[in-house]
């Protein structure tokens, strides 16, 4: 499993976002957000990149994106970020919870608007705290769909056992 | 471009930004609250307004006057600066950003811990040195809000 460091630029420019026009907010991260790269290495063949560039394809989900990107990068600069969102436009919840090696591990999703999600998964290992984008998606739904938890799972369970 | 080319892309820019540009100095709020164990009581307290108009502030959702912006900044002990296009002071934040301009390095996570060390090693060369000098090439003109603590 290979793995990209993710800046806020490079997931704004896939969205088709103007970053010369987006605010400006320094601080320094304290988690890693990065995304599993395919087997060819190359990042704009990841689920991620390629869930970027199809699901935010119009200037309001483009609107929401933003919103969502810039929220959970200025809470990576907290050591817990969990109460960063409470109450606040951007929801972030468990979209799905599950057992693996006798812990309970969970799915994360930061919501902006009715449709507008990016999936997520905070790790922290040995190496150090990772935040993990999965993917994004642009869909009306009560729950997460069956091929987002599923590939959740699966990608979850290769980050525990890799023991990052 | 004329005014009639500007007034659009103003419009454009209007409906892809402005969730962002409101909810930017809110989350800078947050976090600082969050830093210095401040909640929402407290700021109301500092500001002699009810905790529900700050929980409708701290939404992110609201287009907030400056005056408000401000003293939420004084509720929270910190200035609030604000500047147009490139500054001084933010260049020398440059090595801080997070707005960094490319994926930088590739972590491997696949078999010992040797992979590990090495990738590690690389990843913290390039985000202390080549990642702060990438910085300053990228947000030029971009606005910016920040607190300073």
């Amino acid at each position: 499993m290979k793995l990209h460091r993710l800046s806020r630029t490079y997931i704004l420019d896939k969205a088709g976002i103007n970053t010369a026009k987006a605010v400006t907010i320094n601080g320094t991260l304290k988690w890693v957000p990065v995304m599993i790269l395919p087997a060819s290495g190359l990042p704009d063949k990841s689920f991620f990149t390629k869930s970027v560039i199809s699901d935010v394809n119009d200037n309001s989900k483009r609107a929401h994106f933003l919103a969502m990107v810039d929220a959970i990068y200025s809470g990576m600069m907290l050591d817990d970020f969990s109460g960063h969102f409470a109450n606040s436009a951007v929801n972030y919840k468990v979209a799905h919870s599950f057992k693996y090696s006798g812990k309970s591990e969970n799915l994360r999703e930061l919501k902006h608007g009715n449709k507008d999600r990016i999936y997520l998964y905070p790790y922290t290992g040995k190496l150090g705290r990772y935040v993990f984008f999965f993917e994004a998606a642009h869909k009306n739904q009560q729950q997460t769909e069956k091929g987002v938890r599923d590939r959740a799972e699966e990608l979850i369970k290769k980050i525990i056992d890799a023991n990052l | 471009m004329n005014n009639f080319d500007i007034a659009q892309q103003i419009a454009e820019d209007a409906e892809i930004f402005g969730f962002a540009r409101r909810a930017a100095p809110i989350f800078e709020i947050r976090r600082l609250m969050q830093l210095k164990g401040l909640r929402n009581i407290d700021i109301a307290e500092r500001l002699g307004v009810s905790e529900a108009n700050v929980s409708r502030w701290l939404r992110g959702d609201q287009n907030l006057k400056l005056d408000t912006v401000h003293s939420l900044a004084d509720a929270v002990e910190e200035k609030l600066n604000i500047c147009f296009g490139e500054s001084t002071v933010r260049s020398s934040w440059a090595g801080m950003r997070f707005s960094d301009p490319e994926p930088l390095v590739v972590v491997s996570a696949s078999c010992n811990d040797a992979d590990y060390g090495f990738h590690r090693e690389m990843m913290v060369s390039m985000s202390d040195e080549v990642f702060s000098f990438i910085c300053e090439e990228v947000e030029a003109n971009e606005g910016c809000v920040a607190f300073n603590f």
